[in-house]
């Protein structure tokens, strides 16, 4: 499916840059809410959501079963699965290649603003599909991506081979496991019939948080 | 033009998993492990009157089979003979079906073109061997992998070639290659026919095929969905005689070869039969020409197409040492510059002794590629460099040039056919340089007959009548004018010709190099080759076509001088700023006063001591309010950015031979198999910006291309950068290497995965968690 993009929310750029709340010169603020301002319009975000019935933990008419303890707790009180793939698509690839050669500090900050791209992308996503379920009277876990706690990134792939990835968005993955388009995000999600445990928005609830170099303070 | 219709087969997909295939699962192995339910699908289709049928062999390439216990030859010779089985007793031929390898090409991502070309002459092999009787590809989106798909076809068998590619709503395939781009260089490659198949239903695609139709002569392919997936269940819902009739409307534009795909089924092959059986595809030619990328095009005989001349190392001593360092970073940069400036075409030639040109043309090819989307012009005289350039190149390229001289024609005109690419013809031959216009426009004949007659479209041919420099040989001037007036009126081609040179050796030579432009463009030249950066060049181009009427309503030349007044009012206030020291401007960013500061404090310094009681130190109070978290890394960027422009004061000040160069080398890579450079590049600029001389690989560079280079420079530190798990292995085998070759230079590693204590496992000798660490380091070791 298509996926407008409508903004991309400066505060978050500023958040993968490591801001700690320090005070910015007005131009770079300027330039920061322009590259957003100007990415979000250019860009064409894909992403391909699909809901299963679980069985016994395995996605029904696939052979996919999330692995890690963490995923599979995340899962266990739910009914269906969700796997979700979405990209920014190879225009970001050009978008990133072309700001590098007009300098290494210009590439930064719209490595950043893609990266509160995609975020954005992925968040409307969830957002609409927890509407709907919430209108089933159904209760939608957090996203969960292969390399988060102790689910392998090599399950990227898997999700990428049954979703058709390549084939309906134009997202792959390399010999050494990197998506391509590297803006992009495959993730887990469960449905529930029951009330479901939330992450703690921010960083208390993630198993990285003591090492993460992205950590909010 | 006519062709009979030829009926294809319908989905293989949709019918295996109505059979219940599982989603994910690899369905070509099902020709070995249950071969009777292939057979059974495809004996349907040739029942409902499909004319040729696509083995069972769309991803039975090397990496995607990984894993399964099947070798390519063994899927690919059971999936034919599978076929031919289930053709048996009909007319219906056996085409060897190959979709995308599944892995992104290189630049945008690390397959190498030459490696996806292997993977296909493995699949081609077998199935020819098994008794195929052609090669269909379908459902590409990276034109370069088709590219490099169907000259491993054309160069493994002798079967005909049917190329289809896979496009969205807005005519752009997911990596942005528009459909006339596609058929255009298909078509110069030899296909048979070229088209659409999947993306949508026929209705929707009938636009797609329409844009392919003014780009090509040949038969097209259309084989589309069953109409558009239903958004919750994936369904398809378009009834087969629709379907039919909506295909059917499309052979008056030439759709030759039509079938089904995704949601598509016997029921569709049969309404199609009923609707086409007999009947003949009928369009009119009168394709486009030019050339292309696989996102532009540049149509000739439509006005002035700038091409542009900067990446060349001729008197140009950084690109110079951009290629023999192998920095592409610096060759993309110049091609988003020129890109910027307005060019249309960009010219590539990398030239230089002591290199091997063929590799650098391969590679400023593909870097540039990734970039800009402008289509090339390869530049060389050694044939092998040009055939490196064309193979690289994804698109339809111009080549920089044969001449009339039998030895040049016959070396370059069979390269232009192979690749479909046009030429530009240099009106020089065997007896030295034409002195008169009569001489030209033979010679500019002689080209273009010898042209016509390997196949070569007039439309693609571009003749460059010879700029001379007007102070040496001042009645030449008039001479070329007059030969481009006949070449373009006589012969009907486009005409080129390298505008610079006119004015060598004068004073004001912008003056007469634009002057002349003037009158060449009036004189009917098309492709001017210049440097756009050069804005008043840029000028002459607009405001010439506005008097050629090529530029409706003035809109573009208006558009270019909208913001004039503004910028040239705005001048001077910035020129007055406030008085702020260097340090003030080093650690606020500001690159324009760190460089006029510098200036004037080097009219009465000595430049070692702005260098050592100034820039230094403001360095050090930014890296350490940077460690202080007062500020973040743009802003560490921005200072080391403003500092860099200071040192290249400082530099200019030096005596000649002096430190100029800065100390160094420090060899910088992203390792192989990873692309992340966004930190990498951070390091090299704080680094080069810091003063010292950096040599910078890439990303993806293999461990023996860091080992040689370390050795061929005599690197003083080399610094790694791997972003993922998965990648740190290819740094460790790097280090391992260069360790095994004895390079003894220290080794500095960072990246997001790595700690102090990987990166000892790995055999590194520092770790830098960022760049200001990396500045450190490499000045604890360098001084």
């Amino acid at each position: 499916m298509e996926i407008p993009l409508t903004s991309i929310p400066v505060r978050e750029a500023l958040h993968f840059l490591g801001w700690r709340g320090t005070p910015v010169e007005p131009e770079l603020m300027r330039t920061l809410q322009t590259l957003c301002r100007e990415t979000a319009a250019a860009l064409e975000p894909r992403a391909i959501l699909r809901r299963f019935p679980l069985r016994d933990g395995i996605f029904d008419g696939t052979d996919f079963c999330p692995r890690g303890r963490d995923v599979r707790a995340l899962l266990a009180p739910c009914r269906e699965g969700v796997l979700l793939a979405a990209t920014l698509g190879a225009g970001s690839e050009r978008m990133l290649l072309r700001e590098q050669a007009r300098g290494a500090s210009r590439a930064l900050l719209l490595d950043a603003v893609l990266s509160a791209g995609i975020e954005a992308v992925c968040d409307g996503i969830e957002a609409r599909l927890r509407e709907e379920c919430e209108a089933q009277g159904l209760f939608l876990t957090d996203r969960f991506s292969p390399g988060y706690g102790d689910m392998p990134l090599e399950q990227t792939k898997e999700i990428l081979g049954v979703l058709d990835a390549q084939k309906r968005i134009g997202l792959t993955v390399t010999a050494t496991g990197l998506m391509m388009p590297r803006k992009s995000v495959t993730a887990v999600m469960g449905v529930s019939e029951t009330p479901v445990e939330r992450r703690p928005s921010g960083c208390e609830g993630c198993a990285a948080r003591e090492t993460c170099a992205m950590r909010r303070r | 033009m006519e062709k009979k219709i030829t009926l294809l087969d319908g989905a293989m997909g949709t019918m295996l998993q109505r059979a219940g295939l599982k989603l994910g699962d690899r369905p070509e192995t099902l020709s070995i492990t249950t071969p009777e339910v292939v057979e059974g699908i495809q004996r349907q289709y040739v029942q409902a009157g499909a004319q040729m049928i696509l083995a069972n062999t769309f991803c039975a390439n090397a990496h995607k089979l990984e894993g399964t216990g099947y070798s390519v030859e063994e899927v690919v010779t059971a999936s034919v003979r599978v076929a031919l089985r289930a053709a048996q007793g009909s007319d219906a031929a056996v085409a060897l079906d190959i979709g995308p390898i599944g892995e992104m090409l290189e630049p945008l991502g690390t397959l190498r073109f030459e490696d996806a070309y292997a993977l296909f002459a493995q699949m081609i092999r077998a199935g020819a061997a098994a008794g195929a009787q052609a090669i269909f590809f379908e459902t590409f989106s990276d034109l370069n992998e088709l590219r490099a798909g169907v000259l491993a076809a054309r160069e493994t068998c002798d079967l005909p070639i049917y190329a289809s590619m896979t496009f969205e709503r807005s005519g752009r395939t997911f990596l942005g290659c528009r459909a006339d781009a596609a058929a255009m260089t298909l078509s110069g490659l030899g296909v048979s026919a070229v088209g659409v198949n999947c993306s949508l239903g026929p209705r929707e695609v009938a636009p797609i095929l329409r844009a392919m139709r003014r780009a090509t002569d040949l038969p097209l392919i259309l084989k589309p969905n069953a109409g558009l997936p239903d958004p919750q269940t994936g369904e398809y819902h378009t009834d087969p005689e629709a379907f039919a009739q909506d295909c059917a409307a499309l052979t008056d534009i030439g759709a030759a070869y039509i079938g089904g795909c995704c949601g598509t089924s016997p029921a569709y092959i049969e309404a199609l039969a009923r609707q086409l059986r007999g009947r003949t595809a009928r369009w009119a030619g009168g394709r486009i020409h030019g050339i292309c990328s696989a996102g532009e095009i540049c149509a000739f005989g439509q006005g002035v197409r700038v091409i542009g001349e900067r990446i060349n190392p001729t008197g140009k001593k950084r690109m110079k040492q951009a290629l023999l360092e192998g920095d592409m970073g610096y060759l993309v940069a110049q091609a988003v510059e020129q890109a910027d400036a307005g060019a249309q075409i960009l010219d590539v030639n990398v030239g230089l002794p002591g290199i091997d040109e063929a590799e650098t043309m391969r590679h400023a090819v593909t870097a540039i590629s990734g970039a800009v989307t402008l289509p090339l012009q390869i530049d060389s005289s050694n044939p092998e460099a040009i055939e490196a350039g064309l193979r690289a190149a994804p698109g339809k390229c111009l080549i920089n040039s044969v001449n009339a001289s039998q030895a040049s024609l016959n070396a370059i005109l069979p390269l232009a056919k192979k690749y479909g690419a046009a030429i530009v013809g240099l009106t020089l031959g065997e007896h030295g340089m034409p002195a008169s216009a009569q001489e030209r426009f033979d010679l500019a004949q002689r080209i273009v007959k010898a042209a016509e007659e390997v196949g070569i479209a007039r439309g693609d041919i571009a003749i460059d009548c010879l700029t001379l420099t007007v102070s040496a040989q001042q009645d030449q001037a008039a001479q070329t004018l007059k030969a481009v007036r006949r070449v373009k009126r006589e012969l009907g081609v486009e005409t080129v010709l390298g505008v610079s040179n006119i004015s060598f050796g004068l004073p004001r030579r912008q003056l007469v190099t634009q002057t002349f432009l003037a009158q060449a463009i009036a004189a009917g030249l098309t492709l001017p080759i210049i440097n756009p950066n050069q804005r008043e060049m840029m000028d002459v181009v607009s405001a010439c076509r506005v008097l050629s009427g090529e530029d409706e309503s003035c809109a573009a030349y208006i558009g270019r001088h909208a913001d004039t007044p503004r910028e040239e009012a705005a001048k001077p206030a910035a020129a007055a700023g406030q008085d702020i020291t260097i340090e003030e401007a080093v650690l606020k960013g500001l690159r324009d006063e760190a460089s006029r500061i510098a200036r004037g404090m080097l009219e009465a310094m000595e430049p070692l001591e702005l260098v050592e009681k100034h820039l230094i130190p403001a360095l050090d109070e930014v890296g350490a309010r940077y460690e202080r978290q007062e500020i973040f890394l743009p802003q560490l960027m921005n200072a080391a950015t403003a500092s860099g422009a200071a040192f290249d004061e400082v530099r200019r000040a030096m005596p000649a031979g002096g430190e100029g160069e800065g100390k160094g080398p420090i060899l910088l890579a992203t390792v192989e198999g990873d692309i992340h450079d966004i930190g990498k590049n951070i390091v090299r600029t704080v680094l080069e910006n810091y003063g010292w001389r950096v040599i910078d690989l890439g990303r993806d560079v293999a461990a023996e291309r860091v080992v040689e280079a370390a050795q061929r420079h005599g690197a003083k530190v080399i610094g790694l950068s791997a972003l993922m798990t998965t990648t740190v292995p290819g740094m460790e085998r790097t280090i391992r290497l260069l360790h095994e070759a004895g390079v003894r230079v220290p080794v500095i590693v960072g990246g997001a995965v790595l700690t102090e204590e990987y990166a000892r496992e790995i055999g590194a000798d520092y770790y830098a968690k960022d760049a200001k660490r990396s500045a450190d380091i490499v000045r604890a070791i360098l001084g």
